[in-house]
């Protein structure tokens, strides 16, 4: 199959797991467990999966809009909806990513401040963090791909085990009686839980950057997988650590669970997992800046290089404009119900217009 | 290249130490801190140690008086020469007076600071908190309440706690928080029992053989020392038995009234000791032993339940297992038929060891 990207710039299908996985995978996973405990109990682990069975199905939508344009997203809106109407959809998309961008940013450095450095200003960490992001994300979309691929093996290796601490603990008891509460409760907290996985939509973005499309379906659905078999192990240790009045009462579960863990040489862990965590959270980024980017140059022609000093600029002004966590709270609801209303209704309208239109021109 | 380059280095190099630099020589790291009411105001008492020459340390005390809890460390911050850390800090100790008024609020003041560990240890005082931190002092050995608390779970009598466990029960309403009680032995601070807590508010201690029984219907024991007085044919004597694994089996029934719930206990056990009269390597003797310390834990279990119903606690966390049995579970309702819950006992004690002598 063609692509209209050089090869050089392109990234085997196998990377698609990791670039999927990474996406999902954001600062979310800290505290997701007190969002959906809220409507549906302890049985919100069963919404995990339910909300994650309909991202397979969005991947699945998605790629199915993907070959058929065999373009990514920029391009597809013009197509489908002519210069003006689209170069619109393409404002507000670009926007959309900017935004997830910025409040994992600014929440990653909301965590570090709470939990390391309390009398840290916002702009010194945020100054480190963009060089960073700017030698990353100028260096192109394969370096990004190689920062997925680290962002996703070393946190798992060493985050993952720590869990295990926490079993010592457990009360199974928690868990039952199963299925006490009603479907439109389960439901509530699916709703709840889609948030987390948001991300994967830059699949729109990156696509013509993957050599064999075809071949990275399977792998994009193995990153799906993997992440719900995460968001699923640790919703169901959460649970059994922490009771639910006790899980309301706690803002970042994941890090107070960790908190738990004892070794000879080390007294907290905590610190380790905020810090270990910025290996997560960086691709995220990067990602969400690389598409914005990448959108901007196919949309006006701007030089990508100056295209990420604008957006960094941006980033900066504004995670030192959101000061407080209840700021950054309110901004990620927003985003949560925006990103909401994106995958569940725009993606599956994108899918019939484009199936529509395919038809038309045959 | 090489000037970006060191342009950004030198970042990573004037931004790491401006921030929250803590020297170790230059803070006064608490290992301990008790509070106690005292008429109006709350005292508190912090152990701190200093560390003269290798191997040695020395605790010192600090105290203060303050109308509120909150106040009490910045207020021994005032008389300290170095600021005053409580990233190590491994036992909280409350006076019973002040235990009696509610230590929630500290509790969940400990539990908002990320700086402090979950395995924190609480414990509550007979008298002061301070009595128990000043009888240690001259033991000039770091750590040694908590250290006291944490040999016990795993050797003794007492079932597993921390904070994150006490604020597990705390805001479970099926179960009820429980704390080493401390009391003053020959001038030294020993546990002497289990205190129990309802909403945060201490309400009874009851004593450490209770604990112990406690601690196997909760955790399954693997551990701890236990003896019995018995009384036989006008004949007197001790039996002294270490518990080698003990786990409870809960059965509910009845959930849609009041629930009915059966114990079933077994505990393997080694003998230490018996009296002369008995002998462990004849049979008949062991299954005598065997039924003389099943009627005495059947009896004892029984009577700390219906302890527990009087004081209306619920450490053993009854509630949380008709909850997790029963579709629509009351609180209120379930507190209301506490003390009407019916329990049965079937205690199976198994001597499997009996030592290497004769």
């Amino acid at each position: 199959m063609q692509t209209l990207t050089d090869e050089r710039f392109l990234v085997s299908p196998f990377f698609v797991f990791f670039l999927i996985y990474s996406n999902i995978i954001g600062v979310g996973i800290l505290s997701f467990q007190r969002d959906i405990i809220k409507s549906a109990g302890y049985d919100a682990w069963i919404s995990v999966l339910l909300s994650g069975i309909s991202i397979h199905v969005l991947v699945w939508m998605i790629y199915r809009i993907l070959t058929i344009a065999n373009n990514d997203i920029i391009y597809i809106h013009q197509f489908c909806f002519g210069k003006w109407i689209g170069g619109l959809l393409n404002v507000f998309i670009i926007i959309y990513f900017f935004v997830v961008g910025l409040i994992v940013f600014r929440a990653y450095i909301d965590v570090v401040q709470a939990w390391m450095f309390p009398l840290m200003k916002t702009w010194q960490i945020s100054v480190i963090f963009l060089f960073l992001l700017y030698y990353i994300v100028s260096s192109g979309f394969r370096v990004i791909t190689g920062m997925c691929f680290w962002g996703t093996v070393i946190p798992f290796v060493f985050l993952f085990p720590l869990l295990v601490f926490s079993l010592e603990f457990a009360q199974f008891n928690h868990l039952l009686p199963l299925f006490n509460h009603s479907v439109n409760e389960i439901l509530g907290s699916s709703k709840k839980m889609v948030f987390q996985f948001l991300g994967f939509e830059t699949l729109l973005m990156f696509y013509p950057f993957i050599k064999n499309p075809e071949k990275s379906k399977k792998w994009a659905h193995f990153g799906v997988l993997f992440t719900i078999f995460l968001y699923l192990s640790i919703t169901i240790i959460t649970f059994v650590f922490f009771n639910e009045e006790h899980l309301k009462h706690t803002i970042w579960p994941t890090l107070t669970l960790l908190k738990i863990a004892e070794m000879p040489f080390i007294e907290r862990v905590e610190y380790i997992v905020v810090s270990l965590l910025f290996l997560v959270v960086l691709p995220h980024i990067c990602q969400h800046l690389w598409a914005v980017c990448r959108g901007l140059k196919k949309l006006v022609n701007i030089k990508q290089r100056i295209s990420l000093f604008i957006c960094l600029f941006l980033f900066f002004l504004f995670s030192n404009v959101l000061e407080s966590h209840k700021q950054i709270e309110r901004l990620v609801d927003l985003y949560s119900s925006v990103g909401f209303y994106f995958i569940y209704l725009y993606v599956p309208f994108l899918f019939l217009t484009i199936n529509i239109k395919q038809k038309l021109t045959k | 290249m090489n000037s970006r380059f060191f342009f950004a280095v030198s970042f990573i190099v004037f931004l790491t130490g401006c921030e929250n630099e803590r020297t170790i020589d230059q803070v006064q790291i608490i290992e301990s801190i008790g509070y106690d009411q005292h008429e109006d105001e709350i005292k508190g008492t912090a152990i701190y140690p200093t560390f003269k020459e290798k191997g040695q340390t020395k605790l010192n005390i600090l105290t203060t008086k303050s109308p509120s809890y909150d106040d009490i460390l910045p207020r021994l911050n005032t008389k300290s020469a170095h600021s005053i850390e409580i990233g190590q800090l491994r036992l909280v100790l409350f006076g019973k007076k002040f235990a009696e008024q509610g230590i929630n609020p500290v509790i969940e003041s400990l539990k908002r600071d990320p700086i402090v560990g979950s395995r924190v240890q609480l414990g509550i005082a007979e008298h002061t908190a301070e009595d128990i931190l000043i009888s240690g002092e001259h033991t000039n050995f770091p750590f040694h309440l908590s250290e006291k608390i944490n040999q016990n779970i795993q050797n003794g009598k007492l079932p597993k706690m921390n904070l994150h466990l006490f604020l597990e029960n705390f805001y479970d309403k099926g179960k009820d928080p429980y704390l080493p009680y401390f009391t003053i032995e020959e001038g030294r601070a020993h546990i002497n029992g289990l205190a129990l807590f309802k909403n945060g508010k201490y309400i009874n201690h009851i004593s450490l053989n209770q604990s112990f029984i406690v601690k196997m219907l909760i955790d399954g024991a693997k551990n701890g020392r236990y003896y019995i007085k018995i009384n036989e044919n006008k004949k007197d004597g001790f039996i002294s038995l270490k518990n080698l694994d003990a786990k409870a089996h809960y059965t509910i029934s009845q959930i849609g009234q009041v629930p009915n719930i059966s114990i079933d206990l077994t505990m393997n056990t080694q003998i230490k000791d018996v009296p002369p009269w008995l002998n462990v390597t004849v049979n008949k003797d062991i299954l005598k032993i065997e039924n003389v310390l099943n009627k005495h834990f059947n009896e004892e279990v029984q009577q700390l339940i219906s302890l527990f119903q009087e004081y209306q606690v619920d450490p053993i966390g009854f509630g949380e297992m008709v909850r997790a049995k029963s579709r629509k579970w009351n609180y209120s309702r379930f507190q209301d038929m506490y003390p009407h819950l019916k329990t049965t006992v079937n205690t199976k004690v198994n001597i499997i060891q009996i030592g290497v002598g004769e």
